[in-house]
Formats: structure tokens, sequence, C-alpha cells
């Protein structure tokens, strides 16, 4: 077997309206759950790549918007990804026109082609997804062994495996318009 | 006797050499990978713009003000 790099993760977008994993594409700002997706999370363009912009009338608002995206062991028969904390550093952040936070779904791990839902479906991007109660934030501490503050605990994610993460997102009503970016970090183990 | 030990002793030794590799063939060496996803977008605000028109309400110009030779009023400014 062979280690798993970065490049072999990836983050996808969701496809609320599929019925299998892996078969339709995802698009942005339409990120609902469901189903992972076969779009690749852009992060060579990451404007727009999972939210699209808050308007004016939306940050006045305070609007609330929630977005899935899928973490793929995008290995065919490798190691799997062991102990997968997943987090948002705060220095991966910009723009202070909005908070965020993000959840594990409730679903857990699945096989990217399962042909039963891989995650909570929402049908608007206000609407948030039931059931899920511990948000984190971001943090500058990078969660550790054993409390691992800040971050979620994903378990192991074997080859062709999968599971959904939720971002909040909370506009400020700031006063002055903002380009706001933020990072997910997925940290795990794998062998040699 | 002396015999004994000079024929056990190679092939204990053998077994020792051989056992090592065996154990890393079956144990890999863990290592931490970190994987990062950026996201990004805009934050909007409303702008509100605004068009100010005024005016004044004043008294008629003088020049307006009709003197017949049947009625005639003088009017002081």
């Amino acid at each position: 077997m062979t280690a798993i790099v970065a490049t072999d993760v990836l983050f996808k977008l969701s496809a609320p309206n599929a019925n299998a994993g892996n078969v339709q594409a995802g698009y942005a700002g339409t990120s609902w759950g469901g189903y992972i997706s076969t779009t690749v999370l852009n992060t060579s363009l990451p404007l727009d790549n999972l939210f699209t912009d808050i308007t004016g009338p939306e940050n006045a608002a305070g609007q609330v918007d929630y977005a899935c995206v899928f973490v793929q062991n995008n290995t065919a028969g490798g190691n799997s990804m062991s102990n997968v904390i997943a987090w948002l550093p705060q220095a991966g952040i910009t723009g202070t026109g909005s908070n965020l936070a993000m959840a594990v779904d409730t679903t857990g791990v699945v096989g990217i082609n399962n042909t039963t839902p891989q995650a909570l479906v929402i049908n608007s991007s206000i609407i948030a997804p039931t059931g899920i109660n511990t948000w984190v934030v971001p943090t500058s501490t990078t969660p550790t062994s054993p409390l691992y503050t800040n971050g979620l605990q994903l378990g192991t994610i074997a080859p062709t495996q999968c599971i959904a993460l939720w971002l909040r997102r909370t506009a400020l009503n700031s006063s002055s318009p903002s380009l706001s970016s933020f990072q997910i970090e997925v940290m795990f183990s794998t062998g040699s | 006797m002396a015999g004994f030990y000079s024929l056990v002793a190679p092939s204990l030794r053998a077994l020792k050499i051989l056992w090592p590799n065996q154990q890393r063939q079956g144990n890999p060496i863990p290592h931490n990978v970190t994987v990062i996803g950026t996201i990004e977008y805009n934050v909007q605000t409303n702008i509100i713009a605004t068009a100010i028109m005024e005016w004044n309400i004043g008294m008629p110009l003088s020049s307006q003000i009709r003197q017949t030779s049947a009625d005639r009023t003088d009017f002081a400014y």
C-alpha cells in the first residue's frame, strides 16, 4: 500500500436532488446535502465556490446560510484516513463581514456510491439541517488529543468512502463591503 | 558438547536477522497529512443614494405688481 497524500483527499459539493452518490454534478449556492456530487470544490478559483455572495439586503438582515461539503478518500485501494479531524483555522479567514461555524453530518462515514442518502438534505440555504447540535467555530489553536477543542472528530475514512460536513455562515450587517474567505483543514494519520 | 553449540548458534543468528524484516512489512509507519480547502465569497452592503431638491418660497417680484390709475397700491419691502 502507498501512503495517502493530500491530493488523494477531495472536497466535493453535494447534490441534493441525486438518488445515488457520485453520479450527479453539484453547484455552488445549492450544495444542500443529500449525496456526494461529482463536482470537486474549486479551490483554484475559490470565489463563490460554495456559498454565493451575501447581497446587501441579506447582509442588513443578518442572514444565516448553510451549505454541505463532502470529504472523500479518493484512493481506490490504499490506506485509510485515520483519526480524521476537521477544523476552521482562524489564520485562514479573511474579511470581517460574516461569522462561520462547522458541524459533521449525523449520517457519518459512507461509501461514495451509496444509493441511500449520504447526508441530511435542506431545500433552501436558510434552512438549518435537522438534528445537528454541535457546531465548532474558527480557532487559532490546532485541535489536539484528547479533547480536540473546536475540532470535529470524523473517525476513519477508508478508500472510496466519504463524510459530509455542514458550514453555517452568518452575515453581520457590516457597514462596508468585503471579500471574505475561509479554509477547511482536515488532518489525519495514514500508513506508509 | 562443544560441537552441539557450534551447530545451534548459526541458525539462531539467522532467525534473529529475518524477524525484524517481517515486522516492518506488517506494521506501517504512520505519518500525518493535512489537506486544506478554501472557500470565498463577497459580502455586499446596501447603498442608499439620495437626491435633494429644494426651492424657495418667496415674495413676488415687484415687476409683476400691476398699478392702474384707478387703484394704486404701494408696497414696501
